[in-house]
């Protein structure tokens, strides 16, 4: 293999790991304030990606072919529609938390997560009853141009993913760090009970850990399918399962150990094909993927990262 | 040299497959035991409730012709279910006239208008009964059909007796094969006591072959660990290591020795160790537990006494230390050696400090689940439902049925245990022990939480179940009045080392004891 | 006459087993009716009735092993790729290709129980939901699936048609077939759960400590409930492959899955009927109704808000809701006379 070889391979890594580091981190907030493993992630996101999607088509419609056809004349015109986009998703997360988890407090986490599972299927639905059609053609990009760096083509839209999203989970991290209301999310990730007892406004935190996960599942999602250029209902769907993936494989216990796990994870997607297309067995890297994460966990059943909770007989 | 390490493998191997076999026999035993029981009260109810079907059966068949032989034609009743309808109909329409009527009018009215109504209706029904005898005259029968009635009459009592007779007589059968059942049974279970009892003195004969065998192995350790005491050569670190394992293999044999040699002994445990990382909840503990005596474990909370439990029963494994028991079979195992679903097979059974019952099953049906290791069936069996597995299944319901009632509780037998009084759920878990047939039951902290009143209860059944089973008890307890009433021997425990043991007199005159319980105190 | 009635036929009628015989035979009258009944009503009873199999599969796993399993697309496709493979391409008799198809379905869910054991809970919801995706992933690739933009689809060659015991089974005699194993299954289920197996599986549920100390082997019943699920999965994807006579990859995957999911939660986890009613709720009316009417998606949205609310309000599912409208049905009958007719 070739330098450039390799800085290609970890360039894709890298920007694998753009997308799905936002999707990984909103499920582990979530996780870690309300004890669910939301399905939904995925869903959530995909919505805000349609939103801006159908925001973006409606600023023109050509006359000759009915088609959609926008001409960008402006920035704003990405960025507002973007902005809406995961608006909707924020604003659907924090629903979803206060007229359905709220209510439901005294189940157990098997429970909550199935009503994630069912709030899957509701949106799979949902979606070609608002907007109309089961696919869209994203158009949203935040360039078109490529530069070349090393010999290896950088496609412009996918560098500034990955400093948005390097950015927004680095804010995030120095938010849960040093303030308040990160010190409150802590606390309720360890025990809600106690959190409650001492004064921390626990629904508040859950619904606005609700509302973030579904905004960067959202950025998540229309940055990942402009990159694919189309967009369906089941688009997020691998994305989502990836995040679990990368969750389960860095343990949920810490709220770093699934991003570590998601680095892993986009590497050797990355890795894996490039590997395996010189004995001819390219279609096989994911399934060997996969069993790789399964003898991982099965090695190490709390994660890379994870600490065993061992029950008191 | 290696030849005799095969014999005495080979030995090994045929002695483990003795203990398997006995300990199927005697499930067996008890199997068959239970399937000749007598349950008369059943075969009574059914027979009594076949008879009961029997006469409704003819008693309907009979009543038209005796009624018709007590002058009320079929003309009658047909009148009389025309009045009855009528009736009805009135009563309802009634009703709702009073609610129409009381909506609308006030007390002394509504007698006025009720009465009325009343009079009007009465008179309505004259005029049909009249109407009635008209169409439906009274006509009486004459002699032929009379005596044809009669007949009838007859020849259906005869058919309710013979069909009596016959259910009678089948009852009889089933009792007289039943009968014959039994003393199958019991022969069978003669044939099987005989082979338990020759397993059993071949275990005996292994046991005691083991005692010399193992008196050459010891020497053979102790050799070697004086040579390698001797040895200056080796790294200090590694010669510890390996000085500590033999320590330890020759611990183990002292042991199992000591129970094999000393039949009084049921459970040795010696220098029991178990580390956490770097916290010694169990430091060194060794103390023997005899046949049928009630033993006591008490210490200051975390002195490790659950540990030492779950260190027992395999929930957790032991650093270090031996745990040697004998169990059912007469066999002396170490109980390192065991998985944590094998010790219920041993004969060991335990309670726990929080309750852990099946909440999505009947307390009954719990039990059931407690007899898991007593059953005879396989899981094939229990996919197709087999006579054997519904032969099993009665013999398991007697049982726990009467334990429940032994433990005074056999009236939730047919609730969720959810809900109930922590006392009564105490006393759940304390009559799964007893439906396994354990010889040793561990008790963890069996009066927490109950009152005093509770508490003597509590102590009293232990104490029956030991006396009247010959089980041994070994339990953990803080409430000293408990302890101090029903234990024969108490061991006291602070910081997972043994501070004491003895009598419950001796502890509780032990000075250490006072202090660990009491705290330092100064003046004394 | 009326005694024997009385003594003997009134206790059969009350047992179970009367309720499966009549499933079975219910399924027979519709084999027969093909021709009168609407093609998409008797293809919807079919598929129905097949994924129920399926659903009493998922059943014994969530509600009495307490494993959340999403891995029941991965057996039935095992089921009926396992069928089509080695009857049509490597010409195996058919009972054979069936056998095939139950040897590696149990295989595979060895593996799965095995990786149940060290993972609980959450966790193993997901990492079943992946081993599902590998099983598919292999299908997927397999040479003579592969063809196709998506892979995994049945194509090529003239179809061998299915010939058993020398009789050439249509599609319709395969609903033959299908009745049959619809009560075969309903009974050993119903048997398992009523047995000490079932009430050792549910004793692991509660309390895995309480159930090893009374001598339960976690793994062997953990084992046990992987295996006769797997199996029941795979004899579901045998007959929609004797039935449909077509697969794609796409519908055994997570969608599938969280169908099976919905449909048994919905119903009822832990009954036999319930579990029936909530595969028609969940795949019958959405082939019978939504399907003709166009209303796919609604039929979607229904099912997850169904799922949300059955488990946030009425976990007994529907099988409790018929129990307590019937005690209410009571009630309101007696509330209604006394409005009517006044007191007494």
């Amino acid at each position: 293999m070739t330098f450039t070889d390799i800085i290609s391979i970890l360039l894709n890594a890298l920007v694998g790991f753009s997308y799905l580091s936002l999707a990984t981190f909103g499920i582990v907030l979530i996780f870690k304030t309300s004890s669910t493993t939301n399905f939904a992630q995925g869903s959530l996101g995909i919505l805000g990606a349609y939103t801006t999607s159908y925001l973006i088509d409606k600023q023109g419609v050509s006359d000759l072919t009915g088609l959609p056809s926008v001409v960008i004349t402006s920035p704003w015109q990405l960025v507002l529609p973007m902005l809406g986009g995961i608006m909707v998703s924020f604003i659907v997360g924090l629903l979803i938390d206060v007229v359905i988890f709220r209510n439901a407090k005294f189940t157990n986490a098997a429970t909550k997560q199935i009503i994630t599972m069912g709030l899957v299927i509701v949106i799979t639905g949902l979606i070609p009853v608002i907007f109309g059609a089961a696919t869209m053609r994203q158009s949203f990009v935040f360039s078109d141009k490529t530069i070349t760096f090393l010999g290896v083509p950088l496609p412009v839209h996918q560098l500034i993913t990955l400093a948005l999203s390097a950015f927004l989970i680095i804010f995030i991290f120095m938010m849960l760090k040093y303030t308040k209301w990160g010190l409150g999310v802590r606390a309720v990730a360890s025990n809600e009970r106690v959190a409650g007892l001492m004064g921390i406004n626990t629904n508040r935190i859950n619904s606005l850990s609700w509302a973030i996960a579904g905004a960067l599942g959202a950025l998540a999602a229309i940055t990942y399918t402009a990159a694919i250029g189309s967009l369906s209902s089941t688009s997020m769907i691998d994305m989502q399962v990836n995040a679990f993936y990368a969750s389960i494989l860095g343990g949920f216990s810490t709220f770093f150990g699934p991003l570590a796990g998601a680095f892993l994870l986009t590497t050797a997607q990355a890795l894996f094909p490039a590997i395996l297309v010189s004995y001819n067995m390219a279609p096989w890297s994911n399934t060997f993927l996969y069993i790789a994460i399964i003898i991982a966990v099965l090695i190490k059943p709390a994660g890379l990262f994870g600490k065993k909770v061992i029950k008191k007989v | 040299m290696a030849l005799n390490k095969i014999k005495s493998l080979l030995a090994a191997k045929i002695h483990g497959s003795h203990v398997k076999k006995h300990r199927q026999l005697v499930l067996r035993t008890h199997y068959l035991k239970g399937l000749s029981q007598e349950n008369k009260l059943e075969d009574e109810k059914r027979l009594e409730a076949r008879y009961q079907m029997i006469e409704t059966y003819y008693q309907e068949a009979i009543a038209p012709y005796q009624r018709q032989l007590s002058g009320i034609t079929k003309l009658d009743d047909q009148k009389t279910k025309k009045i009855l309808k009528f009736d009805e109909k009135a009563y309802w329409a009634r009703r709702r006239y009073k609610t129409k009527q009381a909506k609308t009018l006030d007390e002394s009215k509504l007698e006025a208008s009720l009465a009325q109504y009343d009079q009007r209706k009465r008179d309505e029904r004259q005029a049909y009964l009249g109407k009635l005898e008209e169409k439906y005259p009274h006509v009486d029968l004459n002699e032929a059909e009379l005596k044809q009635l009669q007949s009838q009459i007859d020849r259906q009592t005869m058919l309710r007796d013979a069909r009596k007779a016959r259910a009678l007589a089948q009852q009889t059968k089933k009792h007289a094969q039943f009968l014959k059942l039994k003393t199958t049974i019991a022969k069978k279970v003669e044939e099987l006591k005989q082979q338990i009892k020759l397993l059993s003195e071949k275990i005996e004969n292994y046991n005691q072959q083991k005692v010399k065998a193992d008196i050459l192995r010891r020497e053979e350790l102790l050799q070697a660990h004086k040579g390698l005491e001797a040895n200056h050569h080796l790294p200090l670190h590694y010669k510890q290591k390996k000085l500590d394992v033999l320590a330890s293999q020759i611990d183990l044999i002292d042991t199992t020795n000591l129970v094999l040699e000393d039949k009084t002994i049921h459970l040795a445990v010696s220098k029991l160790k178990m580390f956490f990382g770097g916290v010694k909840a169990v430091n060194d503990l060794s103390f023997q537990v005899k046949h049928g005596e009630i033993f006591g474990l008490i210490g200051p909370n975390g002195a490790g006494k659950t540990t030492v439990f779950n260190c027992l029963t395999q929930f957790y494994k032991a650093t270090g230390g031996h745990m040697i028991f004998r169990n059912k079979e007469n066999n002396v195992v170490n109980l390192l050696t065991k998985k944590t679903h094998d010790i219920i097979h041993e004969g060991i059974a335990r309670s726990f400090q929080n309750v852990e019952l099946i909440w999505e099953l009947t307390v009954i049906d719990n039990l059931l689940v407690a007899a898991h290791s007593l059953l005879v069936t396989n899981f094939v069996e229990h996919m197709l439902h087999t006579k054997k597995m519904w032969r099993e299944d009665r013999v398991l319901r007697t049982k726990g049925m009467n334990i429940l009632q032994v433990l005074g509780i056999a009236e939730y037998a047919f609730r969720s245990p959810y809900g109930l009084p922590y006392g009564v759920l105490k006393k759940i878990e304390l009559a799964r022990t007893l439906m396994t047939n354990p010889s040793l039951i561990i008790l963890d902290e069996p009066a927490a939480g109950l009152n005093d009143a509770e508490t003597m209860e509590l102590a009293s059944v232990i104490k029956k179940i030991n006396e009247e089973f010959h089980i041994t008890i070994f339990l953990v307890e803080h409430d000293m009045g408990l302890v101090m009433s029903i234990c024969d021997t108490v061991c006291a425990i602070s910081f997972g080392k043994m501070i004491g043991i003895g009598t419950p007199q001796a502890i509780q005159n032990n000075p250490e004891v006072r202090t660990a319980y009491l705290g330092e105190d100064s003046d004394e | 006459m009326k005694i024997f009635y009385r003594e003997h036929l009134k206790p059969f009628l009350k047992k179970p087993y009367f309720g499966f015989i009549m499933v079975g035979l219910v399924l027979l009258i519709v084999r027969f009716l093909v021709d009168v009944l609407p093609p998409d009503l008797y293809g919807a009873i079919v598929i129905t009735s097949y994924y129920y199999i399926a659903g009493l599969g998922f059943a014994l796993l969530l509600g009495y092993g307490g494993l959340a399993s999403l891995g029941t697309g991965a057996f039935v496709g095992i089921g009926a790729f396992g069928l089509h493979y080695v009857y049509r391409f490597l010409e195996m008799p058919l009972l054979v290709a069936i056998l095939v198809g139950i040897v590696l379905s149990i295989i595979i869910s060895i593996a799965f129980g095995f990786v149940s054991l060290r993972i609980s809970g959450m966790y193993l919801a997901i990492v079943t939901m992946g081993l599902s995706q590998i099983i598919i992933e292999i299908i997927k690739n397999i040479p003579k699936y592969a063809s196709g933009t998506s892979g995994g689809f049945l194509s090529g060659g003239p179809p061998r048609p299915l010939v058993f015991l020398g009789m050439e089974l249509s599609q319709d005699g395969s609903v033959v077939f299908m009745a049959v194993f619809v009560v075969l299954s309903m009974t050993i289920v119903h048997n398992l759960i009523t047995s000490p197996t079932g009430r050792a599986l549910l004793a692991i549920k509660n309390s895995e400590t309480a159930a090893q100390t009374m001598g339960i082997n976690l793994l062997k019943y953990r084992l046990l409930a992987f295996v006769i699920s797997g199996v029941l999965g795979s004899i579901a994807g045998v007959l929609s492959m004797m039935y449909i006579r077509n697969a794609s990859v796409s519908q055994i995957g997570l969608t599938f899955a969280l169908n099976i999911l919905a449909a048994v939660i919905i119903g009822g986890t832990k009954s036999i009927w319930g579990i029936l009613m909530g595969t028609f709720v969940i795949f019958g009316l959405d082939l019978a109704v939504f399907q003709r009417l166009e209303l796919g998606n609604l039929s979607l949205i229904i099912n997850g808000i169904l799922i949300i609310l059955v488990v946030m309000f009425y976990p007994g599912g529907l099988i409790q809701l018929v129990g307590d409208l019937k005690k209410q049905f009571k009630i309101i009958k007696k509330k209604l006379r006394e409005k009517i007719y006044g007191p007494e």
